[in-house]
């Protein structure tokens, strides 16, 4: 009987006790992976409900796609769908025109899954254009509102109000937005990026740790600094009436394999150049009268350089272009270069009439009074011959210009670069036109000098005749006098 | 009258019953010490899991909120991201070294930091956030200019948790 007893002694203590363990780790486990399961679960359906949401849009954007959207399904009133089963969940929806807005509606969308309703909301913009059918459904603004907020088909629309105080301030953050993204895109590492956020910036860590390979690489590694493409000009907007002096953004120009870019910048940066110094040289002499020529000369001297800098760059660009379009791989890109280059030639071209007539402006206000107030031949000569020579070079300058405007006649272009191209010639030819008229002028105020100073001349030599002539009689008289009275004398000794 | 002699438990008998007694008792311990050790390991691996699930949708839930991806650019890989979000407020996802987690773990381990800037000036404590505070690596790929894939790998005292996600940006459109 003891002998027994202390054999179930010792198996029983043994047998409860690996059941506990047994038992305890069975337990833990299982509790351990049911907590794991319920987080996934839950994480799982927090992405789920997202796709179930993302998915009753798609069909409402599939709708609107399918009967356009003059006969979209919420055209008189909110279309609604209610428990529709999706994806082991189920949704409810409701769509209706944006209050006060064409082409907009509102998408709200309710999901129900594993219990948990979550709200989803989209205002979308329709873009009515049959030739971008892949863009027709822009997303304008997409919140993630309260499960209450979910509307009834009469009963109030309280994100609607939401949104609409969102999308104004987004408008009113719009600009700062734009100058801080601006700055960060010039910014290629991390530490300026953080210091330009206002954020704040981190420190090294305190002790030295083996660093891998790949993590040494990433730190290494400088974000991409991309081009500068800066807005276009008002100016050069489709709204705008034509293009002004043209703007082509820095960079090497990848469809043609040339630098037909970077040689159009330089080409405005001189006609620019040549415009600014011809208008400081004229304002000068505006302001200052003679006083401001040696001023003036200095921008003449300027301008003279910017003027021979644009004309060699026009030629290059021209040459440039030719090479660029007999390269390019499609149609579509040789017109892209032809109008480009078309219309920076033009613009600079432009510029260059512009300089010419600043200086013609001066010359018509003034022209009368020069004239007028020289009043001598060799003054007046001495201007006609300035004016001589001014006129050949605007001679020069036109027959240059109507070369450039042959050579860039076959190029595609717009019809304003072509009115502007027309415009430019004749601008130029009104100028030659003007100088002319002014060295026609001056040619007859130095004829009617030179006659009027023939005349004095002749007065003077007729007035210096007559002196002569009684200088001689008088002298004749005296001597005939002189000779009566040596006559008498001799007869008066004689007697 | 029956004699029963009444034996007691001989040298050998003792040795082996104190053998086995010792033999289970180690196997036992070992068996405790084992469940215990395994638990540990696969709490630490559930709460890694949990917190870097949280953390990532929290993180795809910011993306996804944001209209325009400011960096990377489109292509780039690099280990930050600023996106404006719905309301065109500036949005910094970044790493910071963690000092203490990296001495515990005896690795470079960083926090992720969420740092808002609304235009106020300077830096602003409220609008900073930690996402995550045991991550070992981070990469941001702009795979278009609405989209951009999240690589992440958090780590604790007992392995890593990678994971791997491509986020579209929900909010595309212009403003009327």
């Amino acid at each position: 009987m003891s002998r027994k007893f202390a054999t179930r002694g010792m198996v029983l203590p043994l047998s409860l006790l690996a059941i506990l363990a047994v038992l305890g780790l069975v337990t833990t486990l299982g509790g351990l992976n049911q907590g794991l399961r319920t987080q996934i679960y839950r994480t799982n359906n927090h992405q789920l409900s997202f796709l179930i949401a993302y998915s009753a849009f798609s069909r409402v954007c599939a709708k609107v796609h399918a009967f356009s959207w003059a006969n979209r399904p919420f055209l008189t009133e909110p279309y609604t769908e209610t428990k529709i089963p999706l994806q082991g969940g189920h949704y409810d929806l409701l769509v209706e025109n944006t209050a006060g807005k064409d082409y907009q509606a509102d998408v709200y969308i309710r999901t129900h899954l594993a219990g948990i309703s979550r709200m989803y909301f989209w205002r979308i913009r329709f873009n009515d254009d049959l030739l971008d059918v892949s863009n027709n459904i822009i997303v304008e603004l997409y919140a993630t509102p309260d499960v209450e907020d979910f509307p009834t088909i009469n009963g109030p629309r309280k994100i609607a109000g939401q949104v609409e105080e969102m999308l104004a301030q987004r408008a009113a953050n719009q600009k700062k937005s734009d100058v801080l993204a601006a700055e960060l895109m010039k910014s290629v590492n991390t530490k300026s990026v953080i210091e330009k956020m206002g954020a704040r910036v981190p420190e090294d860590f305190q002790q030295e740790f083996p660093v891998s390979v790949t993590e040494e690489m990433m730190e290494a590694r400088v974000a991409v600094a991309p081009p500068d493409i800066q807005a276009p000009l008002a100016a050069e907007k489709p709204t705008a009436p034509g293009p002004s002096s043209s703007y082509i953004g820095i960079g090497y120009d990848s469809i043609s394999g040339n630098q037909i870019n970077e040689l159009s910048e330089k080409l405005t940066a001189a006609s620019e150049k040549l415009v600014e110094a011809t208008d400081k040289a004229w304002t000068e002499i505006d302001q200052n009268g003679v006083d401001g020529i040696p001023a003036a000369t200095e921008q003449w001297e300027i301008a003279a350089e910017a003027k021979q800098e644009t004309y060699e760059t026009l030629d290059s660009l021209i040459d440039e272009s030719k090479t660029g379009i007999a390269e390019a791989p499609s149609i579509e890109a040789r017109e892209a270069i032809e109008e480009m280059v078309a219309q920076t030639v033009v613009s600079s071209m432009n510029d260059i009439t512009t300089a010419i007539e600043r200086g013609y402006e001066h010359l018509v206000t003034g022209e009368g009074s020069y004239l007028e107030g020289l009043t001598t031949s060799a003054a007046v000569e001495s201007l006609l011959n300035d004016w001589k020579a001014a006129e050949e070079r605007t001679q020069a300058d036109l027959d240059r210009l109507t070369e450039m405007a042959g050579d860039i006649q076959g190029y595609s272009m717009t019809s304003e670069v072509s009115q502007k191209l027309t415009d430019t010639l004749a601008s130029a030819q009104e100028s030659l036109e003007k100088i002319q008229d002014a060295v026609a002028e001056a040619e007859a105020r130095l004829a009617e000098l030179k006659e009027l100073e023939a005349m004095a001349a002749a007065e003077q030599a007729a007035a210096s005749a007559d002196v002569a002539e009684t200088e001689a009689a008088e002298e004749a008289a005296a001597v005939s006098a002189a000779a009566e009275e040596a006559t008498a004398t001799v007869e008066g000794e004689m007697e | 009258m029956c004699f029963q002699r009444r034996r007691a438990f001989t040298v050998v008998e003792l040795v082996v019953t104190v053998c086995l007694v010792a033999l289970i008792g180690t196997v036992v311990m070992r068996l405790f010490s084992s469940v215990g050790t395994t638990q540990q390991n696969l709490s630490h691996q559930a709460t890694l899991q949990m917190e870097s699930r949280r953390a990532f949708d929290h993180l795809v839930d910011q993306i996804r909120m944001g209209t325009d991806i400011v960096r990377p650019a489109t292509g780039e890989t690099l280990p930050y991201m600023v996106f404006k979000d719905v309301i065109n407020r500036m949005t910094i996802l970044y790493l910071e070294p963690n000092n203490d987690r990296a001495s515990v773990l005896g690795q470079r381990v960083y926090k992720l930091v969420a740092y808002q800037n609304d235009y106020k000036g300077g830096y602003q404590a409220d609008n900073e956030k930690i996402l995550l505070d045991s991550i070992r690596q981070l990469r941001f790929t702009s795979l278009s200019p609405t989209s951009v894939q999240v690589n992440a790998t958090v780590v604790n005292e007992k392995g890593e948790y990678q994971f791997l996600a491509h986020v579209g940006l929900m909010n595309l459109g212009g403003i009327e």
